[in-house]
């Protein structure tokens, strides 16, 4: 009884040394890892800003989860907000750029699951560009044939965003 | 050396881990949609394989035979972890694309097969070499299915446009019903040529047996 | 949250984003374990059993433990753990007070472990940041959806038993190819909203 007691204590004891060290090497990984991680998200989320805005060198302030106060040498551009909607096959995420006066100037789509071909026709710019000057409340933006749940998942994206600024603003 | 291109080959064609043994249908149906997210999926598992191949091979005398496979499945998890945390730091658009899928490759069968029935009975040099040709092995059924759906499900190659514009895309390959459909068909033709091979070596069988029979009967009457 | 909203959750995770046909979890077993209906049925329910239950165990680890000492990053090693163990505690558990459970689901237990469903559920659970009783939702109705596609094949399969297919398309093949016509079949559910 003995030794099976010892036993069963020495394969308790070598498991649990090969999950701390199994820790030890992913911690030391993450602490690698973390800065150039966060380095990268921040970049993608620029890249989109700066697409929208069509110009580099933008200072971004966020006054909320994903809504920022877009910034260039201490003038104010614009604001940006992220937006889901559900399209055909799942969440459409996406980036909205406005400018001062709360106009839509852009939209760009930040992941997405729809069919290649078909409703991925409505994440294309020259889709997109059809929001361009338009409320993101209420856009005036027709659903393009054959992709009708993917482009009312574009407009349910924009008005999220646009619903999330408001509130952020408290406005 | 000998050996070890022995072992490659047979990773590679004899005994490929998703052709032949048929493991790992998730990652294999899910990360095909483009030749670059197949090579991205093939090559993460390839890296945690032979991760966990030398790690398991090397502690292999001191990992308990009572809980080995939740020691295996911790050691795997663990660089499962490790690749997830490197890609997201400098692969983060495929780490994007690939999305749940990287964490998934912990129930990726071929992984713990592998560490199951070779780097726990084998040396540790002969592991990372099972795990490199398992791992080939592996990212070249991924490409070769990924190829397919992608040419011709979008005309494109690594995202660049290769089919004239005149071609319409057979959508359907680069939807889940493709993915299926696609590998059926693949694994139908890689049937094909082992039944070949098959029957040309009971073929050559049978007609041994034969020319023994004869050269016997013919011994017999000469006596 | 409502009665509707869960409601919502449900159908759409049993049939619009259905695990095998659009997301391609768990495929292994389902073309492993499909040769007959019943044992596909003992499989699901096996499934199901512990994709609830874990939905909710990795979703208290993951916010009693994992998230107030920043370890978020462990949560693929934690949850495989915990599914582990919950799988062989079942089973014990089983074994010893519900043996007509146990002989039932009994082969097809240890098999869940590396089924990939059941991890990537407990992934998705705090990927999308469900609250407790949305995670439980969202395990039993995924493992709900899983549990149907693997009859409904099963079904399909047992038929083809019969057929007498070339040479070369005998056995695997045929099967991917009949998964195939399922999964186009099940795109029809996308896009459903309501």
């Amino acid at each position: 009884m003995g030794k099976n007691v010892k036993s069963i204590f020495v394969v308790g004891l070598k498991l649990l040394l090969i999950c701390a060290v199994v820790a030890g090497v992913v911690s030391f990984v993450y602490t690698v890892t973390e800065k150039p991680y966060q380095a990268n998200i921040d970049s993608t989320k620029r890249e989109a800003v700066e697409t929208i805005f069509g110009e580099s060198g933008l200072t971004l302030t966020e006054l909320d989860t994903d809504v920022y106060k877009v910034e260039k040498g201490g003038a104010l551009k614009g604001y940006c907000a992220k937006g889901v909607g559900v399209g055909f096959n799942g969440d459409i995420e996406l980036m909205v750029g406005y400018d001062q006066s709360f106009t839509v100037i852009g939209v760009s789509i930040v992941t997405n699951s729809e069919t290649p071909g078909v409703g991925s026709r409505a994440l294309e710019a020259s889709y997109l560009e059809r929001y361009k000057g338009q409320s993101g409340e209420d856009a005036d933006v027709d659903a393009l044939s054959g992709a009708t749940y993917s482009s009312r998942g574009v407009k349910a994206g924009v008005k999220d965003a646009t619903e999330r600024l408001i509130l952020a603003l408290g406005k | 050396m000998k050996n070890f291109l022995k072992q490659l080959k047979e990773g590679l064609l004899d005994n490929n881990p998703t052709l032949v043994q048929l493991l790992g249908m998730c990652p294999t149906l899910a990360t095909t949609t483009s030749v670059k997210n197949a090579f991205g999926m093939g090559l993460a598992t390839t890296a945690v394989l032979i991760c966990s191949n030398l790690f398991i091979s090397l502690l292999r005398k001191f990992i308990p035979k009572q809980v080995r496979i939740a020691a295996y499945i911790v050691v795997i998890s663990g660089f499962v972890t490790a690749v997830e945390l490197l890609m997201r730091a400098y692969f983060y658009s495929l780490y994007q694309s690939l999305g749940l899928f990287i964490p998934l490759i912990v129930v990726n069968c071929i992984i713990l097969a592998r560490a199951e029935a070779f780097a726990s009975k084998n040396k540790p040099l002969p592991s990372i070499v099972d795990g490199v040709s398992m791992g080939l092995g592996f990212t070249l059924a991924l490409a070769l299915l990924a190829t397919i759906r992608e040419l011709f499900g979008s005309g494109t190659l690594f995202g660049y446009q290769v089919m004239p514009d005149a071609y319409e895309p057979i959508t359907v390959l680069i939807l889940p019903a493709g993915a299926f459909l696609t590998l059926g068909f693949l694994i139908a033709v890689v049937q094909k040529f082992r039944n070949n091979a098959e029957d040309k070596k009971r073929l050559a069988e049978i007609r041994e047996n034969r020319d023994h029979a004869t050269a016997e009967r013919k011994e017999e009457t000469e006596a | 949250m409502t009665l509707g909203s869960v409601f919502l959750l449900m159908f759409s995770a049993i049939l619009v984003e259905n695990f095998i046909f659009s997301k391609f979890y768990g495929c292994c077993p389902f073309l492993g374990v499909s040769e007959h209906p019943d044992t596909a049925l003992g499989m699901g329910m096996a499934v199901t059993f512990v994709m609830t239950v874990s939905g909710a165990a990795t979703w208290a680890v993951y916010h009693y433990f994992l998230a107030p000492l920043h370890l978020e990053y462990l949560k693929t090693v934690a949850f495989i753990l915990v599914i582990a163990a919950l799988v062989q505690f079942i089973e014990m558990f089983l074994h010893r007070f519900v043996p007509a459970l146990y002989s039932a689901l009994g082969i097809y237990l240890p098999l869940i472990t590396t089924n990939c469903a059941v991890l990537s559920s407990a992934l998705l659970i705090v990927q999308k940041g469900y609250n407790f009783v949305e995670a439980i939702c969202f395990g039993f109705a995924a493992a709900l959806g899983f549990t149907m596609a693997i009859v409904v094949f099963a079904g399909v399969r047992s038929r083809m038993t019969m057929a007498d297919p070339p040479r070369a398309f005998k056995g695997f093949p045929l099967t991917l190819i009949t998964a195939g016509l399922l999964a186009m079949a099940f795109s029809c559910f996308s896009g459903v909203q309501f």
